[in-house]
């Protein structure tokens, strides 16, 4: 889990450009997206439904989920290693 | 009908031309491992605070989007009734990531991101954006004559008292896959060397203090086979009711070509001896838009009353009142583009 978590922060770090950040500086169970922690928004999360397509052949049957799946890195990594193949 | 003045401008190019008084004073040589004149950049957090809008922007879009602040930041009015920009390729490294990932992804699980910033008008609605600008935004593409056709919309806009203030600039790209491409095609075989930048210029219809100097006129051709460029630039000075004997100075667009600039040559010889001309795409290099990097260099001039030695090495200038360009991009689109002095 240690790594996956570590991989996923290197991942969005790359994907979505994130300037001057760190997987370090990364809180796994801060929120990923409004004000708090990343502020990332909604083409970010765009951006995140192809990076699980593209990295780990996830996709997100219900679009409900995606508001819990996309909380956290951790519960990104949950998603992931509860689903992965 | 109301005059076009040159409020404020700003460039990024190959040159310390940005965030500085100086002007033209210390040249940069072209890196010798670099095939072409790569523009220097600033510190764009400096320029473009917003970070969530910063990280998507790719490298001509942070060019355009500062170099358009730093001109509306320094005028009388920051938000200005109309923004104009001109583009000869657009975001050009964006398109290549895009059409790479529809190819490497078998046209499946394409980035956004890429996709919304690759179109012509993101520099534009960008800077609207930042401004929080509502007014007429506008983009020309039109490959070699996209910077004339900008200023010439800039001008109607204020000649015909739509608008007051005109926020107008062009930007083009290097991407090392264009370089490849144009070098293939023969481009840079007989001297031209390819360069990219940014410049934007605030056109009001009210002459400032500030001001830097009028825009009298903007011209664009094409040349039929055995025409001259004289002839043109004679009828476009016969317009005006002038001729070549009050134009204090000529600044010509030659890329450098030994073919493509024999125009330049042709237009050279037929000038008297006592008008100097100078130069400026050794300074920016060659690329759509470049003709924009020269009006910056004019505008200066006419403010400063100083000709650079970079762009004059041989001579003296009696007056600097009345300056010409002459433009030429491939041979193929050609402008003619008259300022004076304030």
């Amino acid at each position: 889990m240690e790594d996956l978590i570590k991989n996923l922060k290197v991942q969005l770090i790359e994907e979505l450009n994130l300037e001057d950040v760190k997987p370090q500086d990364i809180d796994t169970d801060a929120p990923l997206f409004g004000d708090e922690g990343l502020g990332l928004d909604s083409i970010d999360a765009l951006e995140i439904i192809l990076l699980l397509e593209k990295h780990y052949g996830l996709h997100i049957g219900d679009p409900k989920e995606g508001k819990k799946i996309f909380y956290s890195i951790q519960t990104l990594a949950d998603f992931i290693s509860a689903n992965k193949k | 009908m109301k005059s076009c003045y040159i409020e404020n401008i700003s460039s990024i190019s190959p040159q310390n031309t940005f965030g500085t008084e100086e002007f033209l004073d210390n040249i940069v040589e072209r890196n010798p491992e670099m095939p072409y004149l790569s523009a220097i950049e600033p510190d764009y957090k400096l320029y473009i605070l917003n970070a969530g809008l910063r990280r998507r922007m790719s490298h001509v879009i942070k060019m355009g989007v500062a170099a358009a602040l730093e001109c509306a930041k320094g005028s009388s009015v920051e938000n200005p009734d109309a923004i104009i920009t001109a583009t000869g390729l657009g975001c050009l490294a964006d398109t290549e990531k895009f059409l790479n990932s529809i190819v490497v992804n078998h046209e499946q699980l394409l980035n956004p991101t890429a996709f919304i910033q690759s179109t012509f008008n993101t520099i534009g609605a960008q800077i609207a954006l930042i401004l929080q600008n509502k007014g007429y935004n506008f983009t020309y593409v039109h490959r070699g004559f996209s910077f004339e056709t900008a200023l010439i919309d800039a001008m109607m806009q204020l000649t015909d008292d739509e608008a007051t203030r005109v926020l107008v600039g062009a930007i083009d790209e290097i991407t090392p896959s264009e370089y490849e491409v144009t070098k293939r095609l023969g481009f840079w075989r007989n001297g031209a060397v390819m360069g990219e930048g940014a410049q934007f210029f605030m056109l009001s219809s009210e002459k400032t203090e500030s001001s830097y100097a009028e825009l009298i006129d903007v011209h664009q051709f094409q040349l039929k086979d055995n025409e001259k460029a004289d002839d043109r630039i004679n009828s476009f000075l016969d317009k005006h009711s002038l001729t070549m004997k009050d134009v204090d100075l000529v600044v010509l667009g030659n890329s450098g070509d030994k073919l493509l600039d024999v125009p330049f040559q042709n237009f050279k010889s037929e000038i008297s001896s006592n008008t100097p001309t100078a130069e400026f795409k050794h300074l920016c290099g060659e690329y759509h838009t470049a003709a924009s990097f020269g009006v910056w260099c004019i505008a200066n001039i006419l403010k400063r009353q100083k000709l650079p030695f970079a762009m004059h090495p041989n001579g003296k200038v009696d007056k600097l009142e009345r300056v010409l360009l002459y433009n030429s991009y491939q041979n193929v689109n050609h402008s003619i583009y008259l300022l004076e002095a304030i």
